[in-house]
């Protein structure tokens, strides 16, 4: 049974890898790195780690040091090409037009995907991503049993990911 | 670095669609809050059976992030999306997606039949959910402590928005009132990204050192006799509360860049234009040295590793260096130091023992 200080942890837990994860994908460097090369970095850093044990959160640990690969990487483009570092700064900066067009494609490329799913799964993604409910919170508001939650949310992002992510 | 290719995983021809599934199977699980220790230990494990399973949980959990920043919910029909989900209303909207995901509901991995009493189920949760409440409503002090191991980096988001970043074998206490926000670093070191709120002052502690913000981000370190406080942002208050010489000088002003160096029985001493990016590299697990003796590498080392180096000979241990290293990586950092002549290296279940080798010279500079 879990109660009110562990219930306070998870909540914490939670934050703080969604803390890590905006991290992540803040950092990733879209126009230089790719998924590929970056998971690559990120797997022989893994294999390496000799704590793999002691690791408690193995998700926010694993955010984190994509986000230190990202920055890494970063920060090599600038020093290795001192000479057109304003233009490099341009793209990474996260600001710029492009990007701002690039996150309105995305957002557009999402409602497209967002459709196709069931209204069930939608519902599902829509109050854990957006309302940030828990599982049990989204069984008892739609009237399903948490098990189907989970279900869904798996179906869903499995989905969405076919859909959005070319091979 | 050609760990990865002798992995059976990892070749780029064996992508399947199952991966993807995989991959949100875990999201799913992790973000459950009956999530168990053995499940996190097999999420690591699959992690290392492939590259391919690192990337495709990273691409996964940034489509989720993507999705929580979604701008497009119309209201509205989130309304009706989510009054048609209830009534079970699985045929509307798009009945081609709808059908897809209803189809692979059923061929789904944990197969079980359907649950029939919905309403027993929904009103015990009800009830767990309620007692949950009461609960954490009970074991509410209003003060909490945060830990970190050895090597451990935390990013603690508090109450009010604010965050901590808490380095290696760091300890806080937070206490939150309505007047003011308190918190005491007991041991360690810690970045402070204060939420901005003028009526309710943010102090931190460490020591006789007192540190007063309201909207800013600063850096404490705490770890030896003195602290050190660098501001990254805004403005801060710093004050030395023991017994000093002159009383005027208890507090001083810190800026943006400035640094202050805080002993004990001494006013805080004011460093100009200190070099934040080193203040703030251990976020980074990085270590930077300017010209360290190698004693204090090694103690710099040892914050975060449970093997140690030890140096035999004074003039080893005073042998400068200079370099980036990974503070968790200390064998990246020994294998450098192997290259060098004048240095021979022991290792143990312990760590290891430097000793003076043939020829010596008096720097030792990498960068990596």
């Amino acid at each position: 049974m879990t109660d009110g200080r562990q219930r306070a942890r998870i909540a914490e837990w939670v934050r703080r890898w969604n803390f890590d994860l905006t991290r992540f994908v803040e950092r990733r460097v879209r126009v230089r790195a790719d998924a590929q090369d970056l998971a690559q970095e990120v797997y022989l850093r893994l294999l390496r780690t000799n704590q793999i044990d002691l690791i408690a959160e193995p998700q926010a640990y694993l955010y984190r040091m994509a986000s230190n690969v990202a920055a890494e990487w970063r920060m090599r483009a600038r020093e290795s090409k001192p000479h057109c570092s304003d233009e490099l700064e341009m793209l990474l900066e996260t600001r710029t037009p492009e990007v701002r067009l690039d996150e309105e494609q995305d957002q557009a490329r999402l409602r497209e995907a967002l459709a196709c799913l069931g209204v069930m799964p939608r519902a599902v993604i829509f109050l854990k991503l957006r309302e940030g409910m828990t599982n049990d919170e989204i069984a008892s508001h739609l009237g399903i049993t948490k098990r189907m939650v989970k279900r869904h949310l798996l179906s869903g992002y499995a989905e969405l990911r076919a859909r959005l992510i070319p091979e | 670095m050609t760990q990865g290719s002798d992995n059976p995983g990892t070749g780029s021809g064996t992508r399947h669609p199952f991966m993807a599934r995989e991959a949100a199977g875990w999201l799913v699980a992790l973000s459950d809050s009956e999530c168990t220790p053995e499940e996190r230990e097999e999420f690591v494990a699959w992690l290392r059976r492939s590259n391919l399973h690192v990337e495709e949980f990273l691409r996964i959990s940034e489509l989720t992030k993507g999705l929580s920043n979604y701008r497009l919910w119309p209201e509205d029909s989130v309304a009706d999306l989510i009054a048609s989900a209830r009534a079970g209303d699985c045929a509307s909207v798009v009945p081609i997606g709808a059908r897809a995901s209803h189809a692979r509901d059923v061929s789904g991995p944990p197969t079980h039949g359907r649950w029939r009493p919905r309403m027993a189920v929904a009103a015990s949760l009800v009830i767990i959910l309620l007692t949950v409440g009461v609960l954490a409503g009970m074991f509410d002090w209003g003060s909490k402590t945060y830990a970190t191991n050895v090597g451990e980096i935390r990013s603690i988001t508090l109450e009010d928005g604010s965050v901590v970043e808490l380095n290696t074998r760091s300890r806080l206490r937070a206490r939150f009132t309505a007047h003011e926000r308190r918190l005491q670093l007991l041991a360690g070191e810690a970045i402070f990204n204060v939420a901005k709120n003028p009526h309710r002052p943010f102090r931190v502690s460490a020591g006789s050192t007192e540190i007063v913000a309201v909207g800013t981000q600063f850096n404490v370190d705490a770890h030896s006799s003195s602290t050190v406080v660098t501001v990254l942002e805004g403005r801060v208050r710093v004050t030395n509360n023991t017994e000093i010489h002159s009383p005027t000088d208890r507090h001083i002003e810190l800026a943006r860049g400035e640094q202050a160096v805080i002993a004990k029985h001494r006013p805080p001493m004011r460093i100009a234009a200190a070099d934040t990016a080193k203040a703030t590299a251990w976020t980074e697990r990085r270590l930077f040295f300017d010209g360290a003796t190698l004693a204090d590498v090694a103690t710099e080392f040892a914050r975060y590793n449970d093997r140690v180096i030890r140096i035999n000979g004074d003039v080893l241990a005073a042998k400068r260096i200079t370099g980036v290293f990974n503070s968790t990586d200390q064998s990246t950092f020994v294998e450098f130091l192997r290259t060098h002549s004048g240095i021979r290296v022991r290792e143990d279940a312990r760590g290891w023992t430097l000793e003076p080798g043939a020829k010596e010279n008096d720097t030792v500079g990498a960068e990596r």
